[in-house]
């Protein structure tokens, strides 16, 4: 492997060789997910077809944020940032329901 | 304001070792910064906290979604129904492909390949162009059938549905219009953030070309493929979402 | 009263402000309009919300002439909506939520961390200019007619049922929310990423961990304003049915969004005002703040809390009673950081050598104030009591003795603090100690009736109530008169300083921190080498040690 290039001091550059084809294999994942995606709605599975699309888009998510967007070798700190928005989108998400869910509930 | 000459080293303090001369004061650090890695990890991290904001942005749109889907989930198949499966995963598969060639275009910046970094840019850029041309089709096929929530939305498709599709009743068809807003609103919502990301594509072209970003310090060009891919993530949700609300019925 | 104070300044004889500081590095428009100098930016925002806390002021006066009267005699009751809904705009957006952050924070904070700048200076001037943007938008707003929804913007009141400029002013708001993201996103990097050598978490003022998790509230929780006020305009201009109940929507999901900022934007009002009184009391006692990790953690706590209990804003607007349950007992929990707080402020004045210099009487005042405001939220947040006193005259006092109590108090109290660095100059103390104490007494006569007039069934924005009101709202506007004075004051004085004030020196107060070490005002690069942070926060051994070692200045 040839030398990898430092950029602005401390940076190690992604080594040449090795990011090409790795990039080609998360996006060959990435585009098989979509296609499980859209195939896994013409099944009939009731609660289940949503629950798995979602899954599915999560997972294609991480695999960007882990690999393009490189939090694979991000620091802590970025790591923590990340963890909080989902954090915090997830509180919105699921305090709202409980009023959403519940509102039905008993003869109040 | 009137430059200063700064101290390339910090008194006292034990760890820094003092800068290579060559990069003593290189014209991209920023006078407030006292080392280059100091300004990239500042900038990573405003550019991070950035994303975190767009987040919460869409999220309140997708919270709005998670409650109306709950409450009208008939509505919504029979509106998902209205978009085509075909465009939107072509759609899906062209932002993709624009992540991948983002992602190519960071690697030549940072290898200082000129020729290989504009290619991948005007790559990216073409199939975003492609995005928001398809993504116009479809937008003008709601507006000839009538679904446009607000302006020209019409029942009728739903309450005399073409042969074979079951006809809904007429609240549940009435709240057809609820999905279609969530639809424009969010897909509109995402399709001004990838006009914002064009912009800032061919703002990077126009420099790279120049040579700015492959003379050692290419951040600008990761931060923007940040946003780029953020905004590919967001279209990760919004498709199944929207798309892909039980097609088998 | 203790006639000693700690005031040292220079011999006034012969004495001269340094000769080149931010101030006379350049001058024109140009380079106030146009810089990215964060103590210049500071400044701008002081100017700006000042003139908005003018006009906030204004409209409050006017409302509480309006109230003189059992009828709604001075103005219609349309009109009456649109005062008290400009007030609120006016107040919450255009100056309690830039307040601290970005006047006294931009100035103080990276002189505090030891760093030359904010991470990102232009982002900070943009900050500036988002926010005259969406003070403008709301300015044409009120000048061509006000809107009339009530700062909260309730659907489908807001969306379907008055013909006023909602859009405008929504629009406002959302430009406006971009300034509070992009300031504390530049705190947030700075803080993380320019601490000067030594400088680690425990090391920081306390003032700085408050702006920290004010921070964090603003980049989390404004963009969630942010949409909401988007699908406002759209539900508004296109009718696309996201609230309306005709077409299927729920307006609650409105007030969902819309509470989900609005709750923590209360503690993004709050946190770094008690950022202030962590300085100004450790200052005025001579004592390390009691409890520097219980305070820190606090503010971080409220911040993080402080997203769990927005609910309890929709308690009487058809929630389910068993999610208000829930958001009832996190309400309570949400208490207890601040208390602890005010807990540990009161333990370092115990022992210490209280002087009552006119930060430290604001202080005093924000103490007394704030506990009584917030023991009141805690009885709103109690499910029973809030069906009582929800939507009347407690709750206007319960956020008044919050906000104006305490983080006007707050604000007044750095501004005063930080005055000498900023300017150079003191302000005259007799006048400034009379303002302080006409406010304290102007404040209490203005919002103490209104618990009375709440808990006795007076409803809130009403232009017209029963007659048997009458004697407690008279008690009410005589107080916002003296208020009123009480505020006009500090404008006047403190106006006056920057001409005839006296010389301040490095270090009036004898206070610890980098910012008290350097001269007054400071130099544009802060520091003419950075600092090294050897010391806790709050050491006044060091300093001593410092003084005696150190020729004193003499400016």
């Amino acid at each position: 492997m040839s030398e990898p290039t430092k950029n602005y001091e401390h940076e190690v550059v992604s080594q040449r060789e090795g990011a090409v084809p790795r990039d080609l294999l998360i996006y060959a994942v990435l585009v098989v997910c979509t296609l499980v995606s859209v195939a896994s709605s013409y099944l009939s599975l009731g609660v289940a077809n949503g629950i798995i699309v979602l899954l599915i888009a999560s997972v294609q998510a991480l695999l960007t944020l882990w690999f393009f967007m490189e939090v694979r070798s991000s620091s802590r700190v970025l790591q923590l940032s990340i963890f909080a928005g989902i954090f915090t989108l997830g509180v919105l998400f699921v305090m709202s329901l409980t009023d959403y869910l519940s509102r039905a509930w008993g003869s109040w | 304001m009137a430059e200063r000459a700064l101290p390339t080293t910090v008194p006292g303090a034990a760890s820094e070792h003092p800068i290579a001369h060559e990069h003593a004061h290189p014209p991209y650090l920023r006078h407030h910064f006292e080392t280059v890695a100091q300004q990239h990890e500042a900038s990573s991290m405003g550019m991070w906290l950035f994303l975190l904001t767009e987040f919460m942005f869409f999220g309140g749109m997708f919270m709005a979604y998670l409650v109306y889907r709950s409450w009208y989930y008939p509505a919504f198949v029979a509106g998902s129904h209205q978009l085509s499966i075909v465009r939107g995963t072509l759609n899906t598969i062209i932002l993709l492909t624009s992540s991948l060639t983002m992602g190519f275009a960071i690697h030549a910046a940072r290898a200082r390949n000129q020729r290989a970094l504009v290619r991948n840019l005007v790559t990216t850029l073409l199939l975003g162009v492609v995005f928001i041309g398809i993504k116009a089709t479809e937008w003008r096929t709601e507006w000839v059938d009538h679904h446009v929530p607000g302006l020209n939305f019409s029942i009728d498709d739903f309450v005399h549905p073409a042969a074979g599709v079951q006809a809904l009743p007429l609240d549940v068809a009435e709240h057809v219009q609820v999905y279609f807003s969530l639809y424009f609103a969010m897909t509109g919502m995402h399709l001004l953030h990838m006009i914002i990301g064009l912009g800032l594509l061919s703002f990077l072209v126009f420099k790279a070309r120049a040579g700015a970003y492959t003379q050692g310090y290419s951040a600008s060009v990761e931060y923007i493929g940040l946003y780029w891919h953020f905004v590919d993530i967001v279209w990760t949700f919004l498709f199944p979402l929207l798309y892909l609300v039980s097609r088998h019925a | 009263m203790s006639a000693t104070t700690i005031v040292r300044l220079p011999q006034q004889q012969g004495a001269r402000l340094p000769a080149r500081n931010y101030l006379n590095e350049e001058y024109g428009l140009k380079s106030w309009l146009l810089t990215v100098d964060h103590k210049r930016i500071g400044i701008l925002y002081l100017i700006s919300i000042t003139f908005f806390f003018l006009i906030g002021g204004i409209l409050a006066g006017l409302i509480r002439l309006e109230l003189l009267t059992p009828q709604s005699d001075l103005v219609a009751a349309d009109t009456y909506n649109k005062l008290f809904t400009m007030h609120g705009i006016i107040m919450i957006f255009l100056f309690l939520v830039p307040s601290v952050p970005a006047v006294i924070g931009n100035f103080v904070l990276p002189l505090m961390l030891g760093a030359r700048d904010l991470a990102f200076p232009k982002i900070n001037l943009l900050s500036w200019y988002m926010y005259m943007g969406g003070a403008i938008f709301t300015l044409y707003a009120l000048i061509n007619g006000g809107v009339d929804t009530g700062w909260t913007f309730t659907t489908p009141l807001s969306t379907h049922y008055v013909n006023t400029h909602v859009i405008t002013a929504g629009l406002g708001i959302f430009i406006a929310g971009f300034s509070s993201i992009f300031t504390g996103l530049n705190f947030i990097v700075t803080i993380h990423r320019m601490r000067a050598p030594g400088m680690t978490w425990f090391r920081m003022p306390l003032f700085v961990w408050s702006n920290y998790a004010a921070s964090i509230l603003m980049v989390l929780g404004t963009p969630v304003l942010a949409i909401t006020l988007i699908l406002v305009v759209l539900e508004r201009a296109f009718g696309i049915g996201v609230f309306d109940p005709a077409k299927g929507g729920d307006p609650l999901l409105f007030q969902h969004l819309f509470w989900f900022y609005s709750h923590p934007a209360v503690y993004i009002m709050i946190l770094p005002g008690m950022g202030v009184m962590s300085e100004v009391i450790s200052t005025f006692s001579r004592k390390k703040i009691f409890g520097y990790k219980a305070v820190a953690f606090s503010s971080v706590a409220i911040a993080v809390f402080g997203f769990f209990v927005w609910e309890h804003h929709m308690f009487i607007m058809g929630v389910s009673t068993y999610s208000a349950l829930v958001f009832s007992l996190l309400t309570m929990m949400v208490a207890v950081p601040s208390a602890i707080k005010i807990f540990n402020w009161a333990a370092t004045l115990y022992k210490g050598s209280v002087t009552f210099e006119t930060p430290m009487l604001y202080a005093f005042g924000f103490m007394g104030l704030f506990t009584i405001g917030g023991l009141t939220g805690v009885f709103l947040g109690s499910l029973g009591m809030d069906v009582h006193l929800t939507e009347t005259y407690f709750i206007v006092a319960h956020f008044h003795f919050v906000m104006v109590g305490g983080m006007l108090m707050a604000y007044l109290s750095g501004i005063h603090f930080w005055w000498p660095k900023i300017t150079g100059r003191m302000y005259p103390e007799q006048l400034s100690k009379l303002a302080a104490l006409t406010t304290f007494i102007g404040f209490i006569l203005t919002f103490f009736p209104q618990f009375l007039l709440g808990y006795l069934g007076m409803p809130r924005r009403y232009a017209a109530y029963p007659p048997e009101f009458q004697v407690l709202n008279v008690l009410s506007t005589a107080g916002a008169s003296v208020l009123g004075v009480g505020y006009l004051l500090p404008i006047l004085y403190l106006t006056w300083s920057l001409k005839y004030g006296k010389i301040a020196g490095d270090n009036p107060w004898q206070a610890t921190g980098f910012e008290w070490q350097i001269q007054s005002p400071p130099l544009t690069e802060n520091f003419v080498e950075i600092p090294v942070m050897d010391h806790d926060a709050y050491d006044y051994e060091w300093l001593e040690h410092r003084t005696k070692v150190e020729v004193p200045s003499i400016g």
